[in-house]
């Protein structure tokens, strides 16, 4: 705007009065950047407020610059963004390694459980029975429940929205059967006159549950199998309800493009629970049983071979005691045998010097015993029995008997002694005196007279023998010239 | 992907389930057509560059002991009405159809389909009904599930009409 003549700015502010100041200030703040500033930076934040209440456009708007001043402060200095995300980011990291672990420890445990277990096997033969894969098999067998579908379907044309299958169940064309399940709902309501208020929330076959929640504009269907707990329909509602209050304008206006409602995946995701049979922790007897069997085995065997291996040591110790036994009393023995033959040396010398002594004595006896015998033997030659002149009785009671008896006794001993026989001589003699006749008689009778005086006497018989002096074959020696018997010892 | 759901409507044993069973490879049996009274196909198609997922509803034909359960219509985009040629009254029971529809349903993209070409010569219908039909404003096709005849062509005009309301 112009200054304009005095004139002309005079008319201005007759036609506008105080206001035009109040523009000429307005104007002023607008051309003035640092008022103008100051002017919108105190509503900025409202206005954009207010506009991301209405639409999109401002993070169209803003999305370009805010990632490309993230680009370039994380380009000028990546440490810092990396501390700021550090707290995020650690526990998500960790969160998931942790997942990722845990999901696959229990694939090995479940892998390894369904590859050794009776049940498994039961499994495997029941897929080979049926046709069926054996992963859906164990999913049926060890699930109390699954959902496994969720359909959301447009009510008026029963075309589908949007529709979840969970992983390893199996779906047929979701499009047909979100069709069949609406026109199943208004055959029913047809066929049976029920309430136009009621509606059909529950299909059931077999194992096989539909949970059906009719809003305003869809419908929300669970395919559920297995046992339907109580809280699925709880959260059938919540999310029937989410739904509608998000998208019910879309639902309205709904003409067959069901892109946009691909944005409710999580929340139908959310729908898709399921419960593993409580894995009954019974004790596994078979194992047990195996692991006590092998253990009783083990114990058997270490038993037994202790057992024999005692035996063995016994024998072997038995056999070690006999044969040290055995060494001792050979030990013993020879011990003895030593001592004997100590002892038999001992008797040997003893025997030795006994024999050695005994001959020495023997020899002496002998001697002694020749001696004896040559003393007796003078004895008796040199005894004189003094007959009577003229005869040849002999008295009995003589001294001189007695003395030559016990002479020849003794002789006797001693010639046996020395192995020797005795054999006394008795000769009888007479003097000159008398006839030769008379005298032979008479030494006769001396002779046989002593003899038979001395047999008396306790001579043995055999060890006398009387002769005359005359006898032919006696020594001339023999005869002598005496009244008397001479007496002759001979030793054989 | 573009859903649209359209209705098989017709007297009895027009041939409605033939001309389905002529476009689409069915995963259910025609048995669900006697005991629920509907059964429900899908064809993908592409049109004008875009994918087109017809859903169609084979409802079960009206005599003169069942009529259509109007449920079964509710939601649909278009409907094609089939008439036996060589069975004049089947052209009436359509018309009696059409009429039912526009007053319950509203106005939809609709077409007449007289099937059974294949006995063209045996056709009984009168210039009259004929007539009837055209008044409609609806296309008339001729089709034979026999020989496939204008079978494709009558789903696909039918998309186009869809189409052409819709945007």
């Amino acid at each position: 705007m112009t200054a304009g003549t005095p004139d002309l700015d005079q008319l201005r502010r007759l036609l506008f009065g105080k206001d035009y100041d109040d523009l000429l200030a307005l104007k002023e703040q607008f051309e003035n950047s640092h008022q103008y500033s100051t002017s919108v930076a105190s509503i900025i934040s409202e206005a954009l407020t207010l506009r991301s209440r209405q639409d999109d456009s401002l993070s169209v708007a803003l999305g370009p610059m805010v990632e490309q001043t993230l680009n370039r402060s994380i380009q000028n200095e990546p440490k810092r963004i990396a501390d700021v995300l550090y707290p995020v980011m650690g526990p998500a990291i960790r969160k998931s390694i942790q997942q990722a672990l845990n999901e696959a420890l229990e694939n090995i445990n479940q892998l390894l459980e369904q590859s050794f277990s009776l049940r498994a096997w039961r499994w495997r033969f029941d897929a080979w029975r049926t046709g069926q894969s054996y992963a859906r098999i164990a999913l049926l067998r060890t699930l109390v429940y699954q959902v496994e579908q969720v359909f959301l379907i447009h009510r008026d044309t029963g075309l589908l929205l949007h529709h979840i299958v969970a992983e390893k169940a199996i779906s047929k064309d979701p499009e047909i059967v979100s069709g069949m399940l609406t026109a199943i709902q208004d055959f029913i309501k047809d066929s049976f006159a029920v309430d136009g208020n009621d509606t059909l929330d529950t299909l059931k076959l077999g194992e096989l549950t539909v949970l059906v929640e009719y809003g305003p504009h869809a419908i929300t269907a669970l395919v559920v199998r297995g046992n339907v707990p109580g809280e699925l329909h709880g959260l059938l509602v919540e999310t029937s309800e989410t739904i509608h209050q998000q998208y019910a304008r879309k639902l309205k206006q709904f003409n067959g493009d069901a892109a946009s409602f691909a944005e409710l995946d999580p929340l139908l995701r959310n729908c898709l629970k399921s419960q593993q049979q409580a894995h009954k922790q019974r004790s596994p007897w078979l194992a047990y049983a195996l692991l006590a069997g092998i253990s009783g085995a083990l114990a058997w065997g270490t038993y037994q071979y202790y057992q024999h291996q005692t035996q063995l040591a016994v024998q072997k110790a038995a056999s070690e005691q006999a044969q040290q036994a055995a060494i001792q009393t050979l030990q013993t023995q020879l011990e003895q045998q030593k001592a004997d033959t100590a002892a038999a040396q001992v008797s040997l010398q003893n025997l030795l010097s006994q024999q050695q002594q005994q001959a020495e004595e023997q020899a002496r006896l002998a001697v002694a015993n020749a001696q004896t015998i040559t003393h007796l033997s003078h004895a008796i030659e040199v005894a004189q029995y003094p007959f009577e002149l003229a005869q040849a009785d002999v008295d009995f009671n003589h001294p001189l008997l007695a003395q030559l008896v016990k002479n020849i006794l003794a002789l006797q001993q001693a010639a046996s002694r020395n192995n020797q026989t005795l054999q006394v001589m008795i000769i009888g003699n007479t003097d000159d005196s008398g006839t030769e006749n008379i005298n032979q008689r008479l030494a006769h009778e001396r002779a046989h007279n002593m003899h038979d005086a001395l047999i008396r006497s306790g001579v043995p018989a055999a060890l006398l023998a009387a002769y005359d002096a005359n006898q032919p074959g006696l020594p001339a020696t023999a005869k002598k010239n005496e009244r008397g018997v001479s007496y002759m010892v001979r030793l054989y | 992907m573009i859903q649209k759901k359209i209705c098989m409507l017709g007297a009895f044993s027009v041939g409605k389930t033939s001309l389905i069973q002529r476009y689409v490879s069915s995963i259910f049996s025609d048995k669900y057509l006697t005991t629920v009274g509907v059964k429900i196909d899908k064809k993908a198609l592409k049109f004008n560059g875009k994918d087109i997922n017809l859903m169609i509803w084979d409802i079960a034909g009206e005599d003169d002991f069942t009529s259509i359960r109007t449920a079964y219509l509710r939601g649909m985009a278009g409907y094609i009405i089939v008439i036996d040629g060589t069975r004049p009254n089947t052209c009436d029971t359509a018309l009696s159809i059409h009429q039912m529809v526009r007053e319950t349903i509203g106005e939809l993209p609709a077409i007449f389909a007289i099937n059974k070409a294949d006995l063209k010569s045996d056709w009984q219908l009168d210039a009259r009904q004929l007539n009837k039909l055209k008044l409609s404003g609806c296309p008339i096709l001729e089709t034979s599930a026999k020989h496939d005849l204008g079978v494709e062509g009558m789903f696909l005009h039918l998309t186009e009409r869809m189409e052409v309301q819709h945007g």
